[in-house]
């Protein structure tokens, strides 16, 4: 130990904050950052404890997939676009088949239909659970996520009894499945819907019911409706705003108008609204799995495909409910055996986007309840 | 803010013939073609048309396309660029994406910017990867690859950098073979 300058030592005159010196700071966060998932950056100009810019820098994780499926056939694509958004495969993969199928007008089994059905909607519950267990974490609360992952991991089996995966399913091919379900699933699938939806008031008494959650939630990251629609927000954010934007009622695609199903809508379209729509999406998902497994028809689980998938010329858009929001793929065929363009519109890319100007005026603690109640996947934003 | 517009609350889904018929009448002259495929009301514009057609798109309460969407492009090689907007009505839950050809030499349209904020990070996007600029951006810089990098990866003419040096091996199939293998 040497000795402490004197000028370290000299306590500062504050009697008069006039000729107190105050200057802007800009902190970055990231891209390596727990409350980030991922490789998200964001540069924040802060003044005291207030935020005065914040502009999320990313492509730290840019694989290029609209490059990379242009080189490759129809089938093999599923796999790529499983891997953007990697909580959720299953529902990254139905919209990419769904293209394929109507414009060559492949007529998809009603079995494999219900069982896409069911496949997203458990997709949807563990991203869901993911988020439940980690946003309450990012706000300091460690017991829920344990909670939540108990939960999760029976869907998690289910899924993996059927597709052999946990993650990256590659499952959903053109014009059906892979292969039929296995014995058991059923049954499987329903002891996890069912468990789940016990469980779930736990949640929303343990975080929702919680007084500190509600301070740094209600009023935090307040998402005007009118932004959110000019940046093309979607998914739980923007019905946290009110707005009942579902593609699974606005547009219906697979076999979801025939189930009965709600769209939980928020009012305040703060984090804690965003956080309350994502909980109730659960219980709307277990009603239709529950419905789709009642309803699960025999037959085949895969239609009458050719074996080499070439599609005629033409472009189409189609666009799925993922669990984070709107997934649309536009796809355009050159009349070959691969894609010529296939532009990915993902959720995550117009969410986060809107961030910027989220937490502008924000407190530097508030940045973490925003940004974690934005539920983003950095795969699903960089592509 | 509390409480969204009354619009906003509820939708109802008009049909899309119908709704490409309004949107024919209110864009005028300035539209190209409108038809509807698959669903999806496709706008044809031309490129000094885009931003004009798009404030009525959005600013007419019967079209209420408020919504954006995303923005791309399609590269046509000699052709030139195909730049896509799409925009969606929540109002009556239509999908309308406005098509607009470029040149291939030094493609350049007026920015959506001002009229969207939403399209300011996928104007950046479409300008790092397919060499288009957007006239009026305030911030065109690049926004998922390095300053320094050169070329622009989308664009047809661009190979993926692992098959410049290594061609990829068999062909899959019998016309491929026959076309002297791949270059995947």
């Amino acid at each position: 130990m040497g000795t402490v300058p004197e000028d370290l030592t000299r306590v500062p005159d504050l009697s008069s904050t006039g000729g107190l010196h105050t200057e802007e700071m800009v902190l970055n966060v990231g891209p390596q950052h727990p409350a980030t998932h991922g490789v998200l950056r964001v540069l924040v100009s802060v003044d005291g404890e207030r935020i005065v810019r914040a502009e999320p820098v990313i492509g730290y994780m840019h694989r290029g997939h609209e490059k990379l499926v242009e080189q490759r056939d129809f089938r093999q694509i599923t796999n790529l676009l499983s891997r953007m958004d990697w909580l959720s495969g299953i529902n990254n993969e139905i919209p990419a088949s769904l293209a394929v199928e109507r414009m060559l007008e492949l007529e998809v089994p009603r079995r494999a239909q219900y069982l896409r059905v069911i496949l997203a909607e458990l997709n949807r519950i563990t991203n869901h659970l993911m988020f439940t267990g980690s946003f309450g974490l990012e706000l300091g609360a460690t017991t829920p996520v344990m909670y939540a992952f108990r939960e999760r991991e029976l869907i998690q089996e289910a899924l993996e009894l059927v597709t052999g995966g946990r993650m990256h399913f590659g499952f959903i091919r053109p014009g059906g499945l892979k292969e039929d379900v296995p014995r058991g699933f059923v049954e499987l699938a329903r002891r996890g819907v069912r468990q789940l939806v016990a469980k779930i008031p736990d949640y929303e008494n343990l975080l929702m019911g919680n007084e500190i959650f509600k301070q740094r939630t209600v009023g935090v990251g307040r998402l005007d409706p009118a932004l959110a629609l000019d940046h093309g927000v979607s998914g739980p954010i923007l019905r946290a705003c009110g707005i009942p934007y579902d593609i699974r009622k606005v547009d219906p695609y697979l076999v979801y108008d025939e189930f009965e199903f709600d769209t939980p809508l928020g009012a305040q379209g703060d984090s804690f609204d965003r956080f309350w729509v994502l909980v109730q999406e659960m219980k709307e998902s277990a009603r239709i799995v529950e419905q789709a497994l009642d309803g699960l028809p025999e037959g085949s689980h895969i239609g009458a495909v050719p074996k080499r998938l070439t599609l005629p010329k033409g472009q189409i858009y189609c666009h799925a409910e993922n669990p984070l929001g709107e997934l649309g793929y536009y796809l355009v065929s050159d009349g070959g055996n691969k894609p010529y363009r296939l532009k990915i519109r993902t959720p995550s890319f117009s969410n986060i986007s809107v961030a910027a100007h989220m937490l502008r005026g924000a407190f530097v603690p508030d940045m973490i309840a925003i940004l974690g109640s934005m539920f983003f996947v950095v795969g699903d934003i960089d592509r | 803010m509390a409480t969204p517009p009354r619009s906003l609350r509820s939708w109802e889904r008009v049909d899309p013939e119908e709704f490409s018929r309004r949107v024919a009448g209110k864009l005028g002259d300035a539209a190209a073609s409108v038809d509807v495929r698959n669903g999806t009301i496709h706008v044809t514009l031309p490129a000094g048309d885009v931003v004009g057609a798009a404030r009525v798109l959005k600013e007419d309460p019967e079209l209420d396309c408020a919504y954006f969407n995303f923005l791309s492009a399609v590269d046509w090689e000699a052709e030139g660029f195909e730049v896509l907007v799409a925009l969606h009505s929540l109002t009556y839950g239509n999908t309308v994406i406005a098509h607009v050809r470029l040149p291939a030499e030094s493609p350049s349209m007026a920015s959506l910017t001002a009229l969207y904020g939403g399209a300011n990070w996928h104007e950046r996007e479409c300008a790092e990867m397919f060499g288009i600029d957007f006239d009026g951006h305030p911030n065109l810089v690049k926004l998922y690859l390095p300053e320094d990098f050169e070329g622009y990866p989308l664009r047809r003419s661009f190979k993926l950098a692992s098959r410049r040096y290594k061609a990829w091996p068999g062909a899959k199939d019998e016309e491929e073979a026959a076309a002297g293998g791949p270059l995947r």
